[in-house]
């Protein structure tokens, strides 16, 4: 970020380019520490895995024989195990960043999360009532997912109306609204868990710690089209979301459909959310922290920050998931906890930052 | 261009704010709004704007009713000035100010051609000097200029400004109705809410006084601005003169000093 104060006027026009393109950078970085947290990733666990090793598997299973040995237990597992769960986690990461980044633009608060929000909680009660009710054999694998898009999109949508009142949003009612409903749709979700059968409670349990252990190829081809197409559609909607930074009415007055533009953040958000945690649980903390790092290092242009977004959180994604199945091996932490464990502090963090910063929110 | 309001009123709630009012602006004009507080000068012009619409009457642009015109083809023809912008995220003040190009945008983002019209209205503005300096740490006043320079840069026929002087220094009052009286000279049509009688007097054409939601006149300057007027209007009286300069009518307000001071201040201090 370039801090010109007494900056020459003439030069407004090519030094913006210039900051322009520091964005640039920042991105490939980014995708230099996915690629690199990839690697270990898929290199890790109780299998150990080099990396010239994988990349002679991969080869292998598309015809190229190179001359590394690697054995038949290392094979099934990179292929059965590793490799969806990476694929799996950096497309909910990007998804979960994706949603934050955008939601924190519409809602005009860099506190805004799924999580705060209601996409999450709504997404888990979504997917406990397919599971307690029998719901499964609906949509076949399509529909824990169904169901937690269903339930994170009715869940955000009414705390966004609440939150709103005489056209505009208002923040503080909007996270008091979130923490009510939030404690209400746990609240129902525990109702049905009560009514759960054990094989049911495991499942359960499973999606509220957060997990990518479940990662089978399915469950990848189920969220490659639901979060990549969320995460891709956001994108695009990038210069609007911009332009809605300067508030409502004044992005009205620039010719923006405000309401349609909310209402497809909003939609998309919960696609990605409620997808992320239909397979893999809740997963918090991601959507608030990345996009708010990204927007230190890259700006708050939404054109580079929802890239950079989505990147970032592949790769603490990744990264936490690394974290989760390798430090106390061969048992895993939940991926949930992870991300918690480093999202809570930072969290504070922010809180602290913001209240030295504004005073606070009255 | 000509943008009217015909016979428009409004309620908020059961409580009405604007009752029957009609007024007109024209190209190559500049008309200044004046009234006490809630007199519903702000919901007149969100009404211009079609932010709101009237619960009684029309408001038309060219002819044509406000909300026939679809969002961006509206943004093209006006430009609206709030009393202030609140911005959470750190964009700064060329970026503020290139989202005034935003209904002129091409498919594939801005050209060359919007980032000079930013800059060209930046410097109009007098905020080109803080151009990469982050809109969120600006002071009041320059984030006015700032927002003036994203209301110039939407380059639009028609522009409603509320306020356009609040949070600025004397100079940067009488400079952004300056470049106000250009963009009339320009053909531009310009409504401007203000609180100063004499800067209304000294940049507008025309004044159109509002109290509690009717019009009560409207015309040049030495017609509106009488002391009968403003002391009805505002309950305060004025002294007129006539500026030296500029001819234009120079208002003086007062409050007629009181023969009989009976509270404790008085004792504490006698004459």
């Amino acid at each position: 970020m370039t801090i010109g104060v007494g900056a020459a006027a003439a030069l407004a026009t090519p030094k913006r380019a210039a900051t322009r393109s520091a964005g640039r950078p920042m991105l490939v970085s980014a995708l230099v520490g996915l690629g690199v947290v990839s690697t270990l990733s898929l290199s890790f666990g109780a299998v150990a895995i080099a990396p010239a090793q994988t990349a002679a598997i991969v080869l292998a299973k598309i015809g190229l024989a190179l001359d590394i040995g690697f054995t038949q237990q290392q094979e099934a597992v990179l292929l059965a195990i590793r490799l969806p769960r990476l694929v799996l986690g950096v497309l909910i990461g990007a998804g979960l960043a994706s949603a934050g980044a955008a939601l924190q633009a519409v809602f005009r608060n860099p506190l805004a999360d799924p999580a705060l929000v209601g996409v999450s909680s709504g997404a888990a009660l979504g997917a406990i009532a397919a599971i307690v009710l029998g719901l499964a054999g609906v949509a076949g694998p399509w529909t824990l997912a169904l169901a937690a898009f269903g339930g994170g999109l009715f869940a955000s949508l009414a705390i966004y109306r609440f939150a709103r009142r005489n056209g505009r949003t208002e923040v503080t009612t909007l996270l008091l609204a979130g923490l009510a409903t939030n404690a209400l749709l746990a609240a129902l979700s525990g109702l049905l868990i009560q009514r759960a059968s054990d094989p049911q409670l495991r499942s359960i349990v499973f999606w509220q710690l957060g997990s990518l252990g479940g990662a089978t190829w399915t469950s990848v081809l189920v969220a490659t089209p639901l979060l990549a197409s969320a995460a891709l559609l956001l994108q695009r909607l990038a210069r609007p979301l911009n332009v809605l930074s300067l508030g409502e009415s004044e992005a009205a007055h620039l010719g923006l459909a405000t309401e349609r533009l909310k209402l497809q953040t909003v939609a998309l958000a919960a696609l990605a959310t409620g997808t992320a945690v239909a397979l893999a649980g809740i997963v918090g903390f991601v959507g608030l922290i990345v996009p708010h790092l990204a927007r230190l290092l890259g700006g708050p242009d939404h054109r580079r920050l929802l890239p950079l977004s989505a990147v970032g959180g592949a790769f603490l994604l990744v990264l936490a998931d690394l974290g989760a199945r390798t430090v106390v091996q061969p048992a895993e932490i939940s991926l949930g906890v992870v991300t918690a464990l480093i999202g809570a502090p930072f969290f504070l963090y922010l809180i602290e930052r913001t209240r030295r910063a504004h005073g606070g929110w009255g | 261009m000509r943008l009217e309001a015909v016979d428009v009123s409004f309620r908020h709630g059961r409580r009405p704010i604007l009752d029957s009012v009609s007024l007109t602006i024209d190209g190559g004009e500049v008309l200044a709004l004046l009234g006490p507080n809630g007199a519903g000068k702000t919901t007149l012009l969100r009404l211009l704007a079609g932010d709101i619409r009237p619960d009684r009457g029309h408001i038309q642009l060219d002819g044509r009713p406000l909300d026939s015109f679809e969002p961006r083809a509206l943004a093209i023809r006006r430009a609206v000035l709030a009393q202030s912008t609140h911005l959470t995220f750190p964009f700064t003040a060329f970026e503020v100010t290139l989202m005034g190009r935003h209904p002129h945008l091409a498919p594939a983002g801005e050209t060359e051609r919007d980032r000079h019209a930013a800059t060209v209205a930046l410097r109009r503005a007098d905020a080109h000097a803080y151009a990469d300096t982050p809109y969120t740490v600006l002071s009041g006043g320059e984030q006015q200029r700032v927002n003036v320079a994203r209301a110039l840069a939407q380059d639009a026929p028609v522009l409603l400004l509320d306020e356009p002087t609040a949070h600025l220094d004397p100079r940067h009052q009488h400079e952004v109705l300056q470049v106000a009286r250009e963009l009339a000279a320009e053909g531009c049509a310009v409504l401007a809410v203000l609180h100063d009688v004499n800067l209304a007097a000294t940049y507008a054409d025309r004044v159109a006084l509002l109290a509690d939601g009717r019009l009560l006149d409207q015309g040049t300057p030495w017609q509106v601005l009488t002391p009968e007027r403003l002391r009805n209007v505002f309950g305060l009286r004025f002294a007129v003169a006539r500026h030296p300069q500029l001819g234009v009518p120079l208002l003086a307000p007062f409050i007629e000093r009181r023969e009989h001071v009976s509270d404790d201040c008085a004792h504490a201090h006698p004459a």
